[in-house]
This record gives structure tokens, sequence and C-alpha cells, in this order.
């Protein structure tokens, strides 16, 4: 099969730990330049995808390829081309924020002047400036995902994987955050972007894929979705329909 | 009450719920508990055998170290075990409806019930020194006035010192001392033993710890009994009262700092509340001709080493301890240093015994970067760069150990002239660890201990018995790959033709550098099909 030439390319993506099918038979094209939602409620497979489609997990079927790139065959060149954030952050906390980016800059290989010059702009742009040489075991939470988003898009990669981005980052935070994405997308970048926050992802994203105890159960824009969905509103409004959730259960026995 | 309960309840949980899988954590954890009682069972045995045995000046020594032994423990493990133990985290407590009196009675019952190894030790003084009915009120008063006093002291030090007790730095101190305190205990038991085996039962009658132990509140007690048991209760009821009054005082200054910290008052320890500190920006240090990967990932490896009080403790573990116990066993020994047994093969067998510990190191390079491991994978670099940056830093650490711990060992045995020889082969077999160490660390993984776990805890990660025979095969091979470099350093010695070394020498490092270089490149080619299953070990939780 010849490589596609698309961002994000996944073929049948099937996850199965021990019995349960955690990803199934998963289909998705993210172009060049697409910020691209991935939506499902807690469990739908959203994490397990990513880690499938940046090699951090082995699929048990199913095949991805990233710019063009087997993902399994082709892993160096693949994580080259990309930027992940994960959910759980799996930072060196005995680093500082500055060692930990300059450790990033260099194993991707940036040129020392460019790493320096790319690192200060980021502490800046992301407020730890003035905490860049404490540890990052001492950072808060949203501190540290700050430092990991930031050494994921510190070497400009053409993908960016962000499982969670906004949860505990600061409102002037996320807003910097989202200018900076958006100018990514506008450089071609591709942005593949999971969140329970859909005001975020209806702001931000081009197309979105709903997941749903690990099938897609919808992928397009938010007018194709309420097509799919027969439903007129927000994407809530879409989300909900299309995952099948009951909203209309009567609240606790107690409190009526 | 039932809020009391709740409380015990939660400490017993939290306990035991430390361990990690349910199934398996609850039968380890239930070894660890029959081993644990198993010992104080047996430190029971003793005190009660020397109270039935000694005559009876020595049996009040023996009360006296007893009650302070129990006393000490108990004061300072649970202390120890704050960092680590949100078990006793009051300000988790503080959202429940709860009085001050029913979190002070529950958090001192929680400590009495939650200690049955202490429980198990007092034991042998009622047991010990109730010859008459008269005697009994005394010791059993005597012994749970102690248990109050401690715990209540106990809880009472971890309000006002909660703030340094949590602490990171605190927590990293503890993650280094904790290993210690084994060995202190080791060589105080050596020590010891020697003592009695050199100087008999008198020696022990002449130390007279009860002068030193009497200022002690377990003095108190060991007064108490012992005064009760040769018929003097006039004096062993005012001990009783002094030591009710210390329990009482006790209780009522741990209450009032419960009072004070649901008042949302307290603010102990502010002037120890640490600040973040500022840590000085990595230099690039000397360029090395290795490759950027290599010496980037070296780098961060060596940062890590220097400032993880986990992967600290994993070196001194496998280089420090075993230096001490050849040390102690070769100073201990009939013929000392100068025996005629040691000054051959000390240095094979100290090199013997720290390869062995650099093994389990070098066996396991991922599981050092636990979480992070899935980050080192995304980068795009070389995996072979990767392996030779770890290799690297881990072999720059151990030989940074190994040196002094030789030149250590040559200055005590006087064989100056076989510390070249023993650097040169500590070395060379480092390598050789370090490149068949690379095949278990892709093949054979582990889970370090969680960083933030309790170190008395059992949740430590770990190969379990099939890995470690799977580590011993692996050292087994390390052994015998190693010992044409041994040939080529010992032979020469044996032999008495020290001209030799000008060849065997450089074979030696020839032979170590050039398999060390075909280990790493076949070891190289495997990691990246193993990635997925190296993050899935080595990483807190599975994917999921």
């Amino acid at each position: 099969m010849t490589a596609p030439a698309e961002a994000v390319v996944t073929q049948g993506l099937t996850k199965v730990f021990d019995s349960k099918v955690a990803v199934n038979a998963l289909d998705l094209r993210v172009q060049r330049g697409e910020f691209f939602g991935f939506l499902g409620p807690n469990g739908a497979g959203k994490t397990t995808s990513i880690k499938m489609m940046t090699g951090l997990l082995r699929p048990t079927r199913g095949r991805v390829w990233v710019c063009g790139y087997d993902v399994q065959a082709q892993p160096v060149e693949v994580k080259r081309r990309i930027g992940v954030l994960p959910e759980e952050l799996a930072l060196y906390d005995r680093l500082t924020g500055r060692e930990y980016l300059a450790f990033s800059a260099r194993m991707y290989g940036v040129p020392a002047a460019e790493a320096d010059r790319r690192t200060d702009e980021l502490l800046e742009l992301m407020g730890l400036w003035e905490d860049q040489d404490k540890l990052i075991v001492e950072y808060s939470h949203g501190m540290q995902k700050k430092v990991a988003l930031a050494a994921a898009i510190l070497h400009d990669p053409e993908v960016l994987f962000l499982d969670e981005p906004f949860s505990g980052i600061d409102a002037i935070s996320g807003r910097v955050i989202r200018d900076v994405l958006r100018q990514m997308t506008r450089r071609d970048r591709a942005i593949v972007f999971s969140s329970h926050v859909l005001e975020i992802v209806e702001h931000l994203c081009t197309r979105v894929a709903i997941l749903h105890q690990g099938n897609l159960v919808g992928v397009g824009d938010l007018a194709t979705l309420r097509e799919k969905s027969h439903t007129e509103g927000s994407l809530e409004d879409v989300f909900l329909a299309l995952v099948g959730a009951e909203t209309d259960r009567e609240g606790l026995s107690w409190l009526k | 009450m039932a809020q009391v309960g709740a409380l015990v309840w939660l400490r017993f949980r939290l306990l035991l719920g430390r361990t990690g899988s349910p199934a398996l954590g609850r039968v380890v954890q239930g070894i660890v508990f029959f081993f644990m009682i198993c010992g104080a069972v047996g430190i029971y045995l003793v005190f009660l055998l020397l109270y039935r045995a000694l005559p009876r000046p020595a049996a009040v020594q023996a009360l006296y170290v007893e009650l302070a032994l129990v006393w000490g423990a108990w004061l300072v493990f649970p202390l120890m075990g704050v960092s680590f133990d949100d078990s006793t985290d009051l300000s988790k407590l503080m959202l429940y409806p709860l009085s001050p009196r029913q979190m002070a009675l529950g958090m001192l019952l929680s400590d009495l019930v939650s200690a049955p190894a202490g429980f198990t030790v007092l034991l042998a003084v009622p047991m010990g020194w109730t010859r008459h009915a008269a005697q009994a009120p005394v010791t059993i008063a005597a012994v749970a006035l102690l248990a109050v006093h401690v715990v209540a002291l106990v809880e009472s030090l971890r309000i006002a010192l909660w703030d340094l007790l949590r602490s990171r730095r605190t927590r990293d101190w503890l993650i280094l001392l904790t290993p210690f305190i084994g060995v202190a205990v080791y060589v105080a038991q050596s020590v010891a033993l020697r003592g009695v085996m050199l100087g008999g039962p008198a020696k022990w009658l002449t130390l007279q710890p009860s002068h030193y132990l009497q200022f002690l509140p377990s003095g108190l007690a060991a007064g108490a009994v012992a005064d009760a048991a040769a018929g003097r209760y006039g004096p062993s009821l005012a001990y009783l009262a002094g030591l009710l009054g210390l329990a009482a005082a006790t209780v009522a200054v741990m209450a009032q700092l419960v009072r004070r910290v649901q008042a949302g008052e307290a603010d102990f320890a502010r002037a120890w509340r640490e600040a973040p500190r500022e840590r000085r920006p990595m230099r690039r240090g000397v360029a090395l001709p290795l490759s950027e990967a290599v010496a980037t990932v070296a780098r961060k490896d060596l940062l890590l080493f220097r400032r993880d009080p986990q992967l600290k403790i994993q070196v001194i573990q496998a280089a420090v301890f075993p230096i001490i116990w050849v040390v102690l066993s070769v100073l201990w020994s009939p013929g000392g240093f100068s025996g005629a047994p040691w000054t051959g093969g000390l240095f094979v067998a100290a090199m013997g015994f720290m390869l062995l510990g650099a093994f389990m190191l070098s066996a396991n390079a991922f599981g050092f970067e636990g979480e992070a491991a899935s980050m080192l994978f995304l980068f795009p670099v070389p995996r072979r760069a990767v392996l030779a940056g770890k290799n690297l830093a881990l072999w720059t650490v151990l030989m940074a150990v190994y040196t002094p711990a030789l030149i250590l060992l040559a200055a005590l045995s006087g064989q100056w002239a076989a510390l070249p020889l023993a650097w040169v082969g500590a070395a060379g077999a480092l390598l050789l660890s370090l490149g068949v160490g690379n095949f278990l660390s892709i093949f054979a993984p582990y889970r370090l201990p969680a960083r933030r776990q309790n170190p008395f805890a059992t949740r430590a990660g770990g190969r379990g018995c099939v890995g470690f025979l799977v580590s011993l095969a692996g050292y087994l091979a390390t052994s015998v790959l190693a010992l044409p470099l041994g040939a080529a350093l010992l032979l020469p010695l044996a032999l008495r033709a020290a001209a030799w070394y000008w060849l065997t020498v450089p074979v030696a490092v020839g032979y170590a550098g050039w398999l060390y270089r075909a280990l790493l490149g076949w070891a190289a080619r495997r990691v990246q099909a193993r990635e997925p299953e190296i993050i899935q070990a080595v990483g807190a939780k599975g994917a999921g």
C-alpha cells in the first residue's frame, strides 16, 4: 500500500486489553493544517488511540501513518515529526524547567543557539520565566503541563498530539496557548487534540471525531455532525446525542 | 463512636491498601505481616528468656533496654512514615464534622491498634515480671501508660512538625536514610554480639544501661515494674504516678494541638517550610567525543543520579553496602586484614559483590526512567545512542563510587600494588555487566519502587522470583564473559611475571571494550520493537 500523504491516517486501528476492546477498528484521516478534535466520555478510548498513533502502545490490529510514515515500521521518522503532550505527564521531575527543555531540544537535534532562543521564548510565553531554574517536582500541576507543552512544540513538529492540554491551565496561559496552536495550524501543522471541554473543542477545531466505548460514532465538522445526530444545537448537544447519553434522568431520590 | 471507628478503619484500610494488585498485594502484605510478627515474637521470647534466666540485676538492665527500644521505635518509625503515609494526614479529615475529642481519640486508637509488633514485644514485660498477683496491675498499667504516652507524643510531633515531615526534602532524606537504618542495625547487632562473645555476660552488667535510660519516659515504666517485682510498692507507685502524669500531659498537649488544627490556627513549623531552591542552570560541560544524543542522555542521567534520592540509594545499595559488608567481615575475621586467606582474594571478592549489585542496576536501565520512559522513546534518536548514554552515565557513577572503595580496601589491606589492576578489572567487568544488562533491560524490565511510597511498604515493584532467576542467569553470563578479563589480570600475578602486564592489560581492556560494543549493537537493534512493552513494564500504570 502506498503511504498516505495526510498528517495522520489510521486504518482499522484496534486495541484489546485482555478481553476488553478499548479501541475498535478506528479509521481516521487528519489533514495537514487541521485542528482535529478527539472527543468521548471517560474510557472511550481517546488516550489509547493517541498512544497508538504516537507509537507508545502497540495496536492489536490495524495501522497508523503519520506524515506518510508507518508508526510501527518507521517509528524514528514518525517521532522526528511529532510532538506529544500525554495526559499523564511523564516528566523528569528532578530536572529544572529549563534543563528539561534544553534536554528535549538536544534530543530533537535543534541546534544549540536556536534551542536557547526557543527555550527563552517558550518560558516567557508560558509564564515560567521566574521559575525556570526550579525543579519540576516543585512545580504545580499547571506549570508541569506548561513545561510538557513547551517541550512538545519546541522542535516545531509537523503533527502535535495533545491529550487534555488545557486541564489545570490558568485562563491567561490558556488563551496564549490557544493562540500559539492556531499559529501552528496556519503554518500547515496538524493538531490532534483531545479534551472534555466541549466549548474549547467547538471553538478551536475544524473537525471532530467522537468515540464511544472504543467505536467511532461520528467524524466531521460541526455541520456534518449535526446532520448525523439530527440535532441543531451546540457541540455538546451533538455529542450527547451521538453517544446516546441519558440526560433526562430524574436525579437523586433523596434530593426530591 | 461511629466516627472514631471509621478513623480506625481508615488507618487499617490505608495501611493494607499500599499493596498494588489486590490479590497478590494482600498475599505479600500477609507474608510481611507474618514475618513482622515472627520478629516481634522472637524479640519477645529473647526478653522473656532474659527475665527468667538472668540474675535479677541483669534482668533489670534488660528491662530498661527493652522498654527504651520499644519507646524509641514507636516514636521514630511512625514519624519517618509521615512523609509517605496518607492515613495520618489530618488536613484530609478537616472536611468532616469531627469534634477535637473524636479526632484525638480516633488518632490515638488508630496508632495503638496499628502497632501489633510493639504490643507483642511489650507483652514480655507482664509475662516476665509478674510473679505475684499484686504485681500484675502495676506491670500492665506501666506498659499501657507507656504506650498511650508514646502514641500521643507521636501524634503531637506529627501535628507540630507536619510541614517539615511532609516536605519533599524530608521525604528525599528519608529515602536515603531508611536503608542505612538496616545497615546500622546490622552493624550494631554485630558489634553487640561480638562484645558479648568477647566480654561475656559480666560486661553486660558493667555497662549499666539503666543509668542512662532511666531518664527516658520508658525509664519510669521500667522503674515501676522493677520496684514492684522487688516488693518495693511505694517507689513503684511513685514511678507509676509519674508515668500517669506524663501520659496525661502528652495527651493534653496532643488534644490542644488537634483543637488548634481544627480551629484553623495550626501553622506550625512555618520557619521550616521549604522554599523551592533555585538550581544553577545546566552547563554544556566539557565537549565529549560522543554523538550529541549519547552525551545528552548521559548528562541527563548524571543529573538525575545526583538529584534523585531513589537513584542515589540504588547506587549506594549496589556499591557501598557490599563494601561495608566486606570490610566488616574481613576486619572481624580471625586474621583481620593481615590474615592469609584474604590477602589474595580480597579484591576479587569485593569486586564480585560490587558487580553483583551493579548488575541489578545495569539490568534495568529503563526502570530508572519510570513513567518518563514514554517521553524518552518519543525522541527521534537512534536507540543505540540512548543505551550508550545511559550506560555511560551508570558506568561513570559506579566507577566514582568504586574508585574510593577500592582505595579504601587497598589502604586497609596494604595491597597498594593491586589497586591499578583492581581498578582496570572493575572498569572492564562493569562494562561487560552493562553490555549483558542491556538485554535484560529490554526483555525483562521492571518498575522501580514508586518514589512517593513508604520506604517500609511492600509495594516496591521488582521482578519476582522468575525475574530474579533471569537476573541471576544474566549475572552468571557476565561472570563467564569476564573470565578472560580476570585471567588476563590475575595470571601474571599468579605466575609472578609482572612484565606480562604490558601485554595482558591492553588485551583485557580491548576485550572488554570490543565485547561491550558488540553486545550494545545487538541490544540496540531490539529496543524499538520492545518500546511499548518497556513503557508498560516500567511505568506506574499500564496503558489504558
